[in-house]
C-alpha cells in the first residue's frame, strides 16, 4: 500500500510542514516550497493512492472469499520510501517517521475513500514555540514544584494531527410558554397586588455550526477537551502535504457513530437561545427542538502532545496543547508543603482580618 | 487549629506584661483609702478592708476608696460627696485616675458607688445594681465592714469579668450615647471566625489540587457564539389580569428613645469637671 515522503524537488531530501511560516522546508539545502507546489505534487500522490486503492477492491471484488478479511493485520506494514525499510504502525496511524532514515512518511493509502479527511487545520505553533509555550504555563503555576520539568525533556514533545467530526445542522426550535408582569400598589388600607399574565411563542430556525466530536475511541476526553476551542474558520482542504514531519491518526470511529448524540445535545440549546428574547420578569414554559439538516465533516486538528516520565514518579504525566491558540492541558504535579503553607498564610490573614473586623464593627 | 493556639498564647502573652506593670504601678500607691468617718469599723475589720483595697489595687491596677460619713452634707447629694472626695483626694493608679469610691452615708442611710475613669465601662449601671444587691441587705443587718469587703469583691469580680460586650457610656442628663458599644472577642466567637478562615484555607487548597489535577474542566460547545437563530415567530399575547388585595398590617410602633437593655455606664460630670458614673441606694 501506498506511503509517501515529500521529497526536495531540489537536492532530493525528505520536506517537513513548517507550522511558522506555513510552508514546506527542506532540512538539508534550506529550500522553501509554498503551498501551491507542494498542494499539487500532494495531489498527485493522493490520485495514485485513490487509484491503488480502486484497484485493491477491484481485486477484492474478485477474490471476495480470500480477500474478506485480510486488511487489519497487512495495514500496519509500510516500506519506507526513503530507504525501503519497514514501518510497523498501528491501525490509526496516518503519519509518522521512518525509525531508521527518520524520514517524515506519510501512509498515504490508509487516506483513500472515506478515510479521507475533508479538511484540516495545520500547525501554526511550531515546535519551539510549542515548548516555549509549555515552559511559560508551568512557571505561571504557582504550586509546581520548582525545577520539575526539564526542557530537554520536554522537548520530546510530538505533533499529532488529532482526528475528529465537526458538524453543523439547522435545529426547527419552539418555545410555549407563560409569562407574568407584577405591580404592586397602595389603595388607601389595602396593598393591591396586579399580575399580568402573558402567552409566550417564540419559533425559530436555529443554525449550529462546529459542533465538535472526537473521531478516536482511544482519545481521553477530559484532555482533549481542555484544549479547545480550534479556530475552525481557519480549516483548509485536506491534503497529506500537512501531514509530513508530523505524526497522524485516522479515525476509528464511523461518523454516524460519533456524531450520534448531537441531536440531543443541539435541541437541549432551543430553550436558552429562544428565551433570551423573553422578558418577563418571571416566566415558565417548554421548548422543542427538531433537527432539519445535520451534515458533518472529517477534520484533523492540529495536537502537541508530551509525554512527561519523571523519576521516583509512578505515573507519567499527560500534556496536550492546542496547535493553533497554544492552549495547554494537562494533570500538574503539586509541591504540597507550599501549597499548604500558603492556604495556612490565607487562613491566618483572613483569621487576623476577621479578628479586627468584628472587635472594631460589631 | 495551630493559628488560634498562637494567638491565644501572644494575647496571653501580652496579658501577662499588661498585669507586670499593673503590679508596678499599684506597688507606688501607699496612701489610705480607708477613711471611716462614721466609725463603723472596728480595728481588725479596717485592717482586712485595707489588705482587701491592697488586693484589689494589686489585681486590677486600678483604686478603690471606702468613705463613710454620718454628719449631714446639706444639698449636697451622696453623688456629688462621692465624686468630689474622690476628684479631691488624688486617688487612681493610671493616668485616668481609674477606680471606684463607695460611699456609707449614715445620716441619710444611703450607700452610693462613684466610678471614674475605665471603671466607669467596667461598671455599668445593671452591674452597679448588682453590687448594691450584694452589700445592700449587710447594710440593713448593720454589718458595715461585710458591706464593705462584699462591694470590693464584687468590683473585683467585675474587673475580671472585663469590661461587658456591648456596653457604651450615655450622659445621664441629655440620654446621649457618648461612646460606641465596646466589643470583645468571645472564645466562641474566635473559635467560629478561626473554623470559618480554615475552612476558607482548605476551600482554596482543593480547588487548585482539583485544578492541578484537571477535575470538573470540561469542554461545554458555547451555543451563544456558535448558533445563529432566525426568528419566525416572536409574539407575547396577552391573557388576563389577575388581582389580590391584602389588608396593610397595622404600623408597628416604634420602641421609645433611650437605650433599651443591658450595657449602658451612665456618665455625669462632678464639680470639678471630671466624668463620674455611679448609683446607690438607700438601706
Amino acid at each position: 500500500m501506498a506511503s509517501v515522503t515529500y521529497k526536495c524537488p531540489n537536492c532530493g531530501s525528505f520536506l517537513a510542514f513548517d507550522p511558522d511560516d506555513q510552508k514546506w522546508k527542506c532540512d538539508r539545502c534550506d529550500s522553501v516550497y509554498d503551498e501551491e507546489t507542494l498542494l499539487a505534487k500532494a495531489a498527485e500522490y493522493q490520485q495514485q493512492a485513490d487509484a491503488e486503492h480502486r484497484q485493491a477492491e477491484a481485486d477484492a471484488h474478485t477474490h471476495a472469499a480470500a480477500a474478506a478479511d485480510a486488511g487489519s493485520e497487512q495495514q500496519v506494514y509500510y516500506n519506507c520510501p526513503s530507504c525501503g525499510s519497514g514501518i510497523m504502525t498501528d491501525e490509526t496511524t496516518v503519519a509518522t517517521h521512518c525509525y531508521y532514515c527518520h524520514n517524515p512518511v506519510v501512509l498515504q493509502g490508509k487516506l483513500t475513500a472515506d478515510m479521507k479527511p475533508d479538511m484540516v487545520l495545520p500547525f501554526s505553533v511550531g515546535k519551539e514555540k510549542a515548548i516555549e509555550a509549555f515552559m511559560g504555563w508551568v512557571a505561571k503555576k504557582r504550586f509546581v514544584p520548582k525545577g520539575f520539568f526539564a526542557r530537554e525533556q520536554v522537548r520530546q514533545m510530538e505533533g499529532v494531527y488529532y482526528p475528529h467530526f465537526v458538524t453543523e445542522a439547522t435545529v426547527d426550535g419552539s418555545y410555549q410558554g407563560e409569562g407574568q408582569r407584577t405591580n404592586v400598589f397602595d389603595q388607601g388600607q389595602y396593598v393591591v397586588t396586579q399580575t399580568e399574565h402573558y402567552a409566550i411563542t417564540r419559533r425559530a430556525k436555529i443554525a449550529f455550526e462546529n459542533v465538535m466530536r472526537p473521531a478516536l475511541k482511544a482519545t481521553d476526553r477530559k484532555l482533549s477537551d481542555g484544549i479547545h476551542p480550534f479556530p475552525l474558520t481557519e480549516l483548509t482542504p485536506f491534503s497529506g502535504a500537512y501531514l509530513s514531519g508530523f505524526l497522524a491518526e485516522r479515525r476509528d470511529i464511523a461518523q454516524s457513530e460519533a456524531t450520534a448524540d448531537v441531536a440531543d445535545e443541539l435541541t437541549g440549546y432551543v430553550k436558552p437561545l429562544l428565551t433570551q428574547t423573553v422578558h418577563f420578569p418571571t416566566y415558565q414554559g417548554k421548548a422543542e427542538g427538531r433537527v432539519l439538516r445535520q451534515s458533518s465533516k472529517y477534520v484533523l486538528l492540529p495536537t502537541w502532545v508530551l509525554t512527561y516520565i519523571k523519576s521516583g514518579e509512578k505515573e507519567p504525566y499527560y500534556y496536550v496543547m492546542n496547535g493553533r491558540t497554544g492552549q495547554v492541558c494537562g494533570k500538574l504535579p503539586i509541591d504540597k508543603g507550599k501549597l499548604r503553607l500558603t492556604a495556612l498564610g490565607i487562613t491566618a490573614i483572613l483569621f487576623a482580618a476577621y479578628c479586627v473586623a468584628a472587635y472594631f464593627l460589631f | 487549629m495551630k493559628n488560634i493556639k498562637r494567638t491565644l498564647a501572644l494575647l496571653s502573652a501580652a496579658l501577662l506584661c499588661l498585669t507586670a506593670g499593673m503590679a508596678m504601678a499599684s506597688a507606688t500607691a501607699t496612701s489610705e483609702r480607708l477613711f471611716d468617718r462614721a466609725d463603723l469599723f472596728t480595728a481588725t475589720e479596717e485592717e482586712a478592708i485595707r489588705n482587701a483595697i491592697a488586693d484589689f489595687q494589686k489585681a486590677t491596677g486600678m483604686d478603690f476608696v471606702v468613705l463613710t460619713t454620718s454628719e449631714s452634707h446639706g444639698d449636697a447629694s451622696q453623688q456629688q460627696v462621692a465624686d468630689d472626695f474622690y476628684d479631691q483626694g488624688g486617688f487612681g493608679l493610671d493616668e485616668e485616675n481609674s477606680g471606684v469610691l463607695y460611699f456609707i452615708d449614715m445620716y441619710a442611710r444611703q450607700e452610693y458607688i462613684s466610678t471614674t475613669g475605665a471603671m466607669i465601662d467596667y461598671l455599668t449601671d445593671e452591674r452597679i445594681e448588682l453590687a448594691l444587691d450584694v452589700s445592700n441587705p449587710n447594710l440593713r443587718a448593720a454589718r458595715y465592714a461585710d458591706a464593705a469587703q462584699a462591694m470590693i469583691a464584687k468590683v473585683q469580680e467585675f474587673v475580671k469579668a472585663g469590661i461587658p460586650e456591648g456596653q457604651y457610656r450615655y450622659d445621664v442628663i441629655t440620654g446621649q450615647r457618648l461612646t460606641a458599644r465596646h466589643k470583645v472577642l468571645t472564645t466562641a466567637e474566635m473559635l467560629v471566625g478561626g473554623a470559618l478562615c480554615l475552612l476558607i484555607g482548605f476551600i482554596f487548597m482543593s480547588g487548585v489540587k482539583a485544578r492541578y489535577r484537571l477535575k470538573g474542566s470540561t469542554y461545554k460547545y458555547d451555543y451563544a457564539t456558535n448558533a445563529q437563530v432566525d426568528m419566525q415567530e416572536n409574539r407575547d399575547d396577552y391573557l388576563r389580569t389577575t388581582v389580590t388585595r391584602a389588608r396593610k398590617p397595622p404600623p408597628s410602633s416604634g420602641s421609645g428613645g433611650g437605650f433599651g437593655g443591658s450595657g449602658g455606664s451612665g456618665v455625669h460630670s462632678s464639680g470639678g469637671g471630671v466624668s463620674h458614673g455611679g448609683g446607690g441606694r438607700g438601706f
